[in-house]
């Protein structure tokens, strides 16, 4: 019973760690993701291959391989110009922060890149008809409409960085996962109920915390009468 | 006789398409111009190039003794004055209705927000919807959004109005309502091109009729003169249809 308090509070103090990393990953997310998106839209030939090769790097790579090459990569730069003195050392909680998020905002991008183009085209000529300039008519009416649209997409993107966040394991954050793991060793066998059946239930419990808080936004969000009832 | 708005030689081709094919035409202070023709004829593209929405191949767009399409010149300030009503009314769907007239004020103008306010209720009491005026674009019938369009270009003190086929998306229910605040809008004396199929509302209101095909005027004149003797057979045939059609 001892043990169990104790690997519960070790937890406890983990789950503060996993939701600092997922909030901070989220939002590297989405300011990158939301110039990404922009970008890809209406950026020219050369921008938008920039873009798409950008989010092929991010998607395409496992994301503890990511993770790795911001934590452990970056501080052997030097190999590649043949000067050894030359590394950038990223801290651990700012490698696991920018790899999560930066790979949040190719995914982000996407969703709203798709935001963006279901805007209907007269919305921007109509903003431009009236003597706006076309960033404005672009902030101003297009993104606006598209950020409502996408909050479902965005919710999904937030639960995914948060069940993402375990990796950061592998550079020592110290989030719940880790937290567990350093308790598991000393667990003798009392693994499941003591250890992760807590960390389980507290993602989960984060998981409908966060889909219901960003349920909240959007209901608050809805222009009446124009998008669909949220079920 | 100085024209308010002056259109010349105006080419513009999608592709090996060539939609407008050498389009001039002058429109005088207070002047009423109701353009026809079948549809993909370039109609709606003239418009949109007459604002450069649509950048024309070449040609010039003059609009009270300035060049819309010269590219020195901001483009973004003359489209103020040149207001643009779409066919399917383009409100922004986030905004109410009180908002959609007042966002170009605030924005574009750079109105206080006291004078935006003040305006844009005038111009909703204009077109009847100051009672609606906190409803947004879902919320409102075709007719009213339509006219709630009309009033968002007519608080930017628009020289000239652009109509885009404003009442081909609404039935015919709801079309009168918003032939009625173009009616007044008229004789206000305000200057206006309009596409549209609505013969009665072109013999009533309109000074001028323009016949397009094929991305070329084809027939011009007063709209009892285009409909009554028009000299080629295939425009005949075109405006005994939409009479019938559209009616008195």
């Amino acid at each position: 019973m001892e043990f169990l308090f104790y690997s519960v509070l070790a937890v406890l103090k983990g789950a503060g760690v996993t939701l600092l990393v997922t909030v901070c990953s989220i939002l590297v997310g989405f300011v990158l993701g939301v110039p990404l998106a922009v970008l890809r839209t209406y950026g020219n030939k050369f921008v938008k291959w920039m873009i798409q090769l950008y989010e092929g790097f991010f998607r395409g790579t496992p994301h503890i391989v990511t993770l790795f090459i911001f934590y452990f990569g970056l501080r052997h730069t030097g190999e590649i110009f043949g000067n050894p003195e030359f590394q950038i050392a990223l801290p651990p909680f700012l490698a696991a922060v920018l790899a999560l998020g930066m790979t949040s905002s190719a995914y982000l991008s996407l969703i709203f890149r798709s935001a963006i183009q279901s805007i209907s085209k007269d919305q921007y000529d109509a903003a431009r008809s009236l003597g706006m300039g076309k960033w404005e008519a672009i902030f101003r009416i297009i993104l606006v409409q598209a950020f409502r649209l996408s909050i479902p997409g965005f919710t999904n993107e937030f639960t995914i960085v948060l069940k993402d966040s375990p990796i950061t394991y592998v550079v020592a954050i110290p989030e719940m996962l880790t937290q567990a793991r350093g308790i598991i060793d000393s667990a003798m066998g009392k693994v499941f109920f003591e250890v992760l059946i807590p960390i389980s239930a507290l993602y989960f419990l984060f998981f409908v915390v966060s889909k219901r808080l960003f349920g909240l936004i959007e209901d608050n969000l809805k222009i009446p009468g124009y998008e669909l009832e949220r079920r | 006789m100085s024209y308010i708005l002056e259109v010349k030689d105006l080419v513009k081709s999608f592709g090996d398409n060539t939609v407008l094919n050498g389009i001039s035409f002058s429109v005088e202070q207070g002047e009423v111009v109701v353009i026809i023709g079948p549809s993909g004829t370039g109609k709606s593209t003239l418009l949109r190039c007459i604002n450069c929405l649509t950048p024309p191949d070449s040609g010039q767009v003059w609009l009270d003794g300035i060049e819309v399409t010269d590219p020195h010149n901001n483009v973004n300030i003359l489209r103020q004055d040149i207001g643009f009503v779409f066919q399917h009314f383009a409100l922004f769907k986030h905004l109410t209705a009180f908002q959609n007239v007042m966002v170009g004020l605030l924005h574009v103008k750079k109105m206080s927000k006291q004078d935006a306010q003040k305006k844009a209720e005038e111009e909703l009491r204009r077109v009847g919807l100051l009672d609606h005026m906190h409803k947004y674009p879902a919320e409102l019938s075709g007719g009213q959004q339509q006219r709630v369009g009309i009033a968002r270009s007519l608080a930017m003190d628009p020289k000239v109005m652009l109509f885009d086929e404003p009442t081909s998306a609404l039935d015919p229910e709801l079309t009168g309502e918003v032939l009625n605040v173009m009616n007044n809008l008229a004789t206000e004396g305000m200057t206006m091109v309009v596409v549209s199929h609505e013969i009665g509302f072109a013999r009533s209101v309109g000074n001028r009729m323009i016949f397009m095909e094929n991305g070329i005027i084809v027939e011009e004149g007063t709209p009892e003169n285009v409909l009554k003797n028009a000299r080629k057979p295939r425009t005949r045939e075109f405006l005994q249809k939409i009479t019938e059609l559209y009616g008195e």
